[in-house]
């Protein structure tokens, strides 16, 4: 079943296939919370976002319903503010989070998941649809798997280094052994490997191919082109108030 | 990635406009581009829909569903950089801290993850 079939114009595929696994994502068993606690989540984060008027009122379906879920106030609380800004965010919250009980893993992945469900919103929002109806929750465990070969490399959490230094790990997780497909940008929650997996699926359909990254020519779509696509990051990025 | 695609299309653009969506970017329909970036990532509900229609009268549904695409993915890709808190590498600040200044990028907060800047 399509994705956007209230949308009266076509979406391109990959955007829709991104898409539909990045929803069923949040409602399936991650790596450090359950498919509850993930779909409890985007629930927060799209709370969070009406409330500060960043995407319309949700339909009853996907109002908030998040107290059955054993997902701690320490992650709705982080959700809640990266769902609606990081502008102003320094170590202090992250450190405050983990002062909280938040394992630094649990912290990447809450930060991954509203992460890309903010994107999601904000492209329903962008074509005029309402946000996506999450799935059912998925049984399961998480796999609580941490990536061995992470390490500091300067940001408040630990990641998998890109090329050899990251061996095996770093190929699975940015699909190359290139140092040069794994910039810090998809390197920030590499400590839970799935949600850059989910995110280089998302930014593949998205915005743009990383081996085309420097031709100044690529759009993944004719009808734009390359100082309009860039254009658009960049005002989001100045909304943003994101240095790198 | 603006000013290198805009100089190889010959383009002069304006990068205040990224601060300052008010001003002529130098980029066609940059005026629609712009509007629809601060509406859909703004807290004015009202705000979206004009932008929206705006947009895809000048550019057209294909064009709405790209920028669309792109505010998404930036809308990840900030939320990741800016609460992980990771560094700019030494390569793309090299040739950033003119306009990195002049528009005031480094007195962002993020900007602190960055020490060596």
């Amino acid at each position: 079943m399509p994705l956007y079939p209230d949308f009266e114009y076509p979406v391109r595929d990959v955007i829709v296939n991104a898409h539909t696994a990045a929803l069923a994502s949040f409602a399936a068993p991650g790596t450090w919370w359950n498919a509850a606690q993930r779909r409890a989540i985007v629930t927060e984060a799209r709370d969070a976002r009406c409330g500060a008027g960043l995407q319309e009122p949700l339909d009853s379906d996907l109002s908030r319903n998040v107290t059955d879920a054993s997902l701690p106030k320490a992650a709705r609380e982080v959700a809640r503010q990266v769902a609606i800004s990081t502008n102003d965010l320094d170590q202090s919250f992250f450190d405050q989070a983990i002062a909280d009980g938040l394992t630094d893993t649990e912290y990447t992945e809450t930060v991954g998941v509203v992460a890309r469900a903010s994107a999601l919103d904000v492209f329903a929002r962008g074509i005029g649809v309402p946000s996506r109806a999450l799935p059912t929750p998925q049984g399961g465990e998480p796999s609580r798997q941490r990536p061995a070969s992470a390490q500091n490399e300067g940001a408040w959490v630990q990641s998998i280094p890109g090329g050899r230094r990251g061996g095996q790990e770093a190929i699975d997780t940015y699909g190359s052994d290139n140092p040069q497909a794994a910039p810090f940008v998809y390197r920030a929650l590499s400590l839970v490997p799935e949600e850059v997996k989910g995110q280089i699926r998302n930014a593949t359909a998205q915005y743009i191919r990383l081996e085309e990254f420097m031709n100044p020519e690529f759009t993944l779509d004719p009808s734009i082109t390359r100082p309009q696509v860039e254009l658009v990051a960049a005002r989001v990025s100045v909304i943003n108030q994101c240095f790198y | 990635m603006l000013r290198a695609s805009a100089e190889a299309k010959n383009i002069p653009v304006n990068i205040n406009a990224t601060i300052d969506s008010s001003l002529d970017s130098g980029v066609e329909h940059g005026d629609v581009l712009l509007r629809f970036v601060d509406a859909v990532c703004g807290p004015d509900n009202l705000a979206v829909e004009p932008a929206r229609t705006a947009l895809l009268d000048r550019m057209g549904p294909a064009a709405l569903v790209e920028a669309a695409a792109i505010a998404a993915n930036f809308s990840t890709n900030d939320r990741a950089a800016n609460a992980i808190g990771i560094p700019l590498e030494g390569m793309f600040l090299e040739g950033s801290a003119t306009y990195r200044k002049e528009l005031g990028i480094d007195d962002y907060p993020s900007a602190r993850n960055t020490p060596d800047r």
